[in-house]
């Protein structure tokens, strides 16, 4: 098959050229709501945050404590998502080289952090489980007569922590996927950049 | 002021006025490069929906990024990087991999001609061509359909950031891949 012949049937795909108006307000309700996203970010995060060190000020102790921390690293996180998709968005203008090099240190910036996170989650976990469990059997009779606090309290803490952490592993491997599609991508690009 | 600054932040309305110049800029552009912009989605291998989702967001950035471009570089080059760069962050943000398609199981299609059937060959034939291009690495696809779109080298050079040299020896070497590729298929 000749070049010429090749790119025919490349340019013979016709994508619909959407009206300038309509383009233009595709932008700002995108824009609209990223801004809202972030600003949701940030008043969510600061009032659990908030909350949780309320919490701690009037009822001191480990499970207090340990529900602020998991609110820091949560609020964290996404908020961390919310920043770095509107830094991408902001370097299109780039070079493909330059916009993968940037990809790729963002992504090791975040997977540190995440797996920071994870290390926090698991110190939280063994202060947590074992103070919880010695809580149910030190109250065993109180809980039997009202088992529906300890499903609420233990049970509560154990969902908390579960959630938290199967959050933070799914966003750590697709961190570590996109680590090495981008690692992968580059090398093609390395020893010939301009 | 704080609340006149408040509504713009919110609303994402453009601060400036000239949206009318800007619009007629902006058509005018996609009127010529509209179409080569686009087809940049299908070099990642976005298909269907996601295919239409993001040609919607490069036609998006191309709005926003049209105001900030400076003769630095040609207006084709620039606005190739934020199509290309634009791609890459949607596979970022779904968690998509780059689809790619194993040389050895491209089924037998036929090549366009001048036949009653030649639209639906052309469709054929394409899907052929796509599948091939998604049996290339990355940067090769990148550069190979640049040339498709008779970008010129030095062009291809700074939309990719790589050396003049490399993108000649991608080029004639994508496009012999391709040729093979599609002529085995079109024996079998």
């Amino acid at each position: 098959m000749k070049n010429e012949l090749i790119e025919e049937v490349w340019k013979s795909q016709t994508p619909v050229i959407v009206n300038a108006q309509v383009v233009a307000s595709q932008s700002i309700h995108r824009q609209k709501r990223l801004r809202l996203a972030l600003l949701g970010e940030v008043v969510g995060g600061s009032f659990a945050v908030s909350l949780a060190a309320w919490f701690v000020a009037t009822i001191p102790g480990p499970i207090t404590v340990s529900l602020l921390v998991v609110c820091i690293v949560v609020s964290f996180v996404s908020l961390l998502n919310q920043v770095t998709l509107n830094r991408s968005i902001a370097n299109v203008r780039e070079t493909v080289s330059n916009h993968l090099e940037r990809r790729q240190r963002e992504v090791r910036e975040e997977l540190i952090f995440i797996t920071r996170g994870v290390g926090l989650w698991m110190f939280t976990a063994i202060v947590l489980v074992p103070w919880a469990i010695w809580v149910a059997i030190a109250n065993m009779d109180a809980y039997i007569k009202s088992p529906g606090s300890l499903i609420l309290g233990i049970g509560g803490i154990l969902l908390i922590l579960f959630f938290s952490f199967r959050a933070l592993r799914k966003k750590k491997n697709r961190l570590k996927d996109e680590e090495s599609s981008v690692s992968k991508w580059l090398s093609e690009y390395q020893g010939h950049q301009a | 002021m704080l609340s006149s600054f408040l509504t713009t932040w919110f609303s994402g309305a453009p601060a400036v006025g000239g949206r009318e110049a800007r619009e007629a800029h902006y058509q005018e552009v996609m009127q010529t490069l509209g179409p080569s912009l686009l087809r940049v989605g299908a070099v990642y291998g976005f298909k269907g929906a996601d295919r239409e989702e993001v040609e919607q967001d490069i036609a998006i950035a191309i709005w926003e990024a049209l105001p900030g471009w400076n003769s630095s570089s040609s207006l084709r080059t620039y606005l190739f990087r934020v199509a290309h760069n634009t791609s890459i962050d949607r596979l970022r943000r779904t968690g998509r991999q780059v689809s790619h398609a194993d040389a050895n199981k491209i089924e037998n299609q036929s090549a366009p001609g001048n036949s009653p059937e030649s639209k639906a060959i052309d469709r054929q034939a394409l899907t052929h061509l796509q599948r091939a291009i998604e049996t290339l690495p990355l940067l090769q696809r990148q550069v190979v359909t640049l040339s498709m779109e008779d970008v010129s080298t030095e062009e291809i050079s700074q939309i990719l950031g790589i050396t003049n040299n490399y993108v000649h020896v991608l080029v004639h070497r994508a496009r012999q891949t391709l040729k093979s590729t599609m002529e085995v298929d079109h024996e079998k």
